[in-house]
């Protein structure tokens, strides 16, 4: 149930529907991190409880083929992932060239569209209207890198990965899955999914912000170790991601049923409130496509970055596009990638859940829109009289 | 619900927005502070010359959301890169291009700050958009107008770039700064506020060309190149070499790089032949200016003849003048010919301290 907090001098008493963005620590979570932080371990004990998580989390993820990394989040993840593939093509007599979908995080594209890149072939892979990758025919034996997401961070599709790291593998192109979005909503089992890296993140499970996890295939380990940078691994934090892991894991059904309920409903709600109220991406509730826990909704006469105000003034958290460094809100390139023009993708906004929301929440959420849509159905009814 | 009680008031961090939104809300207003991102030239944007002072920097954003947060009113930073590219400066661009003058600050106020962001106002269920513009905007219940009047603090009046306002865009304005009786009043209350004035140059010409060098803005940004051409007399003479015809404006007497035997100025710009025409201090000075895209505030329409005062550039005296209906702009006769009449600028129309409208100048003749 929603109730203010007081943390610090900061007074909440926000209705969190960004959860797409970050989650808020599980309190058995920030227990496991407490009792961690305020105990001195030796050296022999930390590696100790280190390989145990690490064998731990190898177990949750079906992943005896990798070696486990934990970085300071999914971008750094991200990164050395892009990198280390950079180097090995470099070495080898692959093609210098890589794969990426028009959807991927900043922390991808931004990395593969700059100079770290400048001697690649950048290969971006357009998708369709719901974020399916397209083929390429390009996609031959000569080598290269791919990267590609697994879940999408703003319309929440599944991303056909299973076929795509099949596709890519069979033509000699080394693979790196963003499982980030991924994680918690889906049962994943790397050994299966086979590709070479795989990048997690600790803060999207109601685990700590500031831990990222890097999976690589035992064989290219030692490439990873060789550019990592040197740093105390954060114990705590490790053993928080153990526990918000296995919490999810254990109430798996518990977590998608709530997050079809809520899904469900705020669909059901939206179509009333206003027939051109459209979402983007999957619409219908369907676990092997989407993840519910994730919904862009695209509106008549607002922008998102309207919406997002409105919200934020009436104590809610939702999120539109990406925000730049001046905390504006642009058009995402997302929702542009799937075929809507710049005025189309500007309307659209995010509502992402967690466990800890509730209908009264959403119902908040939505009695907010409604009052925003009011005086402009009011201006097309007087326009049409 | 559109909250007649709310308003957006445009913050760039600086002085006059700060005491606009924080008059605003000593007066009960529930106001919501937003600083505008516009465009910028993407060559000072990737030499960082942007992120220090002016009105469009990065630092203005932080300075913004500072005094927001000292006032106790949200802030949020909007993105207008598109609507402020298209409607300012590509015509700015294109101005220069037809050998005219622009004054961006009238488009940007006219399709940017009251229409775009009035736009956004509405989204945000605000009745009102606020600046902090030295004018005042009153309702005259004979005329049931809304008419906006120059400022109290004559010097600091902007009236000049407000005369395209509309009477639907007026009902949604607020310009709180414009009974204040001088600048050093509102210092006084932005003093309680922790403004970065150091390194915020608000002498700045145009806010999106922070060096001030409008030239090679143009031929990093312009469509054409600039073509060396002939500087011509007013009968056809030719008499040296121009370096490209949007380095020059009507007036303009230094940086023509060629010398004459008595002073010569620009009296006119003729794109056609990439031609500058020179003439001396007598051929600079008109008499009757044609003008069109004309708007006017305190009524729809005049009849010929009527009487008023003009003002051909920001910085002018308004002159004594009357105005005709010509073709579809208007005619406006100076009892005293005008100095250095600028095709492309503003002629704005005063009765005395009432703005009555204005046009955008595109002929003069003496």
């Amino acid at each position: 149930m929603h109730k203010e907090r007081q943390v610090g001098t900061f007074k909440m008493d926000k209705i969190y529907l960004d959860n797409a963005g970050t989650t808020r620590v599980r309190d058995n979570v920030l227990k496991t991190m407490s009792s961690f932080f305020s105990t001195n371990f030796d050296a022999r004990t930390t590696e100790k409880i280190l390989s145990e998580a690490r064998q731990r989390i190898i177990e949750l993820l079906g992943a005896s083929q990798y070696d486990v990394f934990f970085t300071s989040c999914g971008s750094e993840a991200n990164n050395i992932a892009l990198n280390v593939m950079a180097d090995l093509i470099r070495k080898s007599a692959g093609r210098r060239r890589i794969f990426y979908t028009a959807i991927e995080h900043a922390s991808i594209y931004r990395t593969v569209e700059s100079n770290a890149f400048e001697d690649f072939e950048r290969i971006r892979l357009a998708v369709d209207r719901i974020g399916m990758p397209l083929h390429h025919n390009e996609i031959d034996g000569q080598g290269g890198a791919a990267t590609m997401m697994y879940v999408n961070n703003e319309i929440g599709s599944i991303l056909p990965v299973y076929k795509w790291i099949d596709t890519f593998k069979s033509a000699n192109i080394l693979t790196h899955v963003d499982a980030v979005q991924a994680l918690g909503h889906i049962k994943l089992t790397l050994d299966i999914l086979g590709a070479d890296f795989v990048t997690l993140s600790a803060h999207k499970i109601h685990g700590p912000k500031g831990l990222g996890i890097l999976l690589v295939k035992h064989e290219l380990a030692p490439f990873v170790e060789q550019i990592l940078r040197c740093y105390t691994i954060n114990m705590p934090y490790v053993m928080g991601f153990v526990t918000a892991l296995e919490a999810r894991y254990k109430a798996m059904t518990e977590h998608l049923e709530h997050a079809a309920m809520l899904k469900t409903y705020i669909i059901t709600r939206l179509k009333q409130i206003h027939q051109e109220i459209k979402i983007i991406g999957f619409e219908a509730v369907d676990s092997e496509k989407s993840v519910s826990a994730i919904i862009n909704v695209q509106l008549p006469y607002l922008e998102g970055d309207s919406i997002v105000i409105g919200c934020d003034m009436a104590g809610i958290a939702v999120s539109s596009g990406s925000a730049c460094s001046s905390g504006t809100m642009q058009a995402s390139h997302v929702i542009k990638a799937l075929g809507f023009s710049e005025a189309e993708a500007k309307r659209c906004f995010r509502i992402s859940t967690s466990d800890f929301t509730t209908v009264e929440e959403v119902d908040r959420m939505l009695e907010v829109l409604c009052t925003m849509l009011e005086p402009f159905e009011e201006r097309e009814r007087n326009d049409q009289q | 619900m559109i909250n007649n009680k709310r308003v957006v008031v445009g913050m760039s961090g600086g002085v006059d927005s700060t005491v606009a939104a924080y008059e605003l809300k000593r007066m009960g207003y529930e106001v919501i502070g937003v600083n505008m991102r516009l465009w910028q030239d993407p060559y000072l944007e990737d030499a960082h010359l942007m992120h220090e002072g002016g009105c469009c920097s990065l630092s203005a954003v932080e300075d913004a959301r500072r005094v927001c947060a000292q006032i106790g009113i949200p802030f949020y930073a909007l993105d207008f890169k598109a609507v402020f590219k298209e409607t300012v400066v590509d015509y700015f661009i294109d101005s220069y291009e037809k050998g005219e003058t622009p004054n961006p600050c009238i488009a940007c106020n006219k399709f940017v700050k009251f229409d775009a962001l009035l736009e956004k106002a509405k989204q945000l269920g605000a009745y009102y958009v606020a600046t902090g513009h030295y004018a005042k905007i009153d309702f005259n219940e004979a005329s049931q107008r809304y008419e906006i009047h120059q400022s109290d603090a004559v010097e600091k009046d902007q009236t000049y770039a407000l005369y395209n306002l509309t009477q639907a865009q007026l009902a949604h304005i607020l310009m709180p700064l414009g009974s204040f009786k001088s600048k050093d009043e509102v210092r006084a209350i932005a003093a309680q506020f922790d403004i970065q004035i150091a390194g915020k140059s608000d002498s700045q010409e145009i806010c999106f060309i922070p060096d001030d060098d409008y030239v090679g803005f143009l031929s990093r940004n312009g469509n054409s190149e600039m073509r060396e051409g002939d500087f011509v007399s007013t009968s056809g003479d030719v008499l040296g070499k121009h370096q490209g015809i949007a380095r020059y404006t009507v007036g303009q007497r230094k940086g023509l790089g060629v010398t004459f035997g008595k002073p010569m100025y620009v009296v006119g710009i003729d794109v056609v032949n990439n031609r500058v025409i020179l003439g001396d201090n007598e051929a600079v000075f008109s008499e009757t200016v044609y003008a069109d895209t004309v708007n006017f505030i305190p009524f729809e329409d005049f009849k010929d003849g009527y009487a008023c005062q003009a003002k051909i550039r920001y910085s002018a005296q308004a002159a004594s003048c009357k105005l005709y209906h010509h073709k579809q702009g208007i005619k406006v006769v100076f009892e005293m010919p005008q100095r250095a009449v600028t095709p492309g600028q503003a002629i704005v129309f005063y009765d005395d301290t009432l703005l009555i409208g204005g046009g955008t100048i595109r002929k003069h003749k003496k």
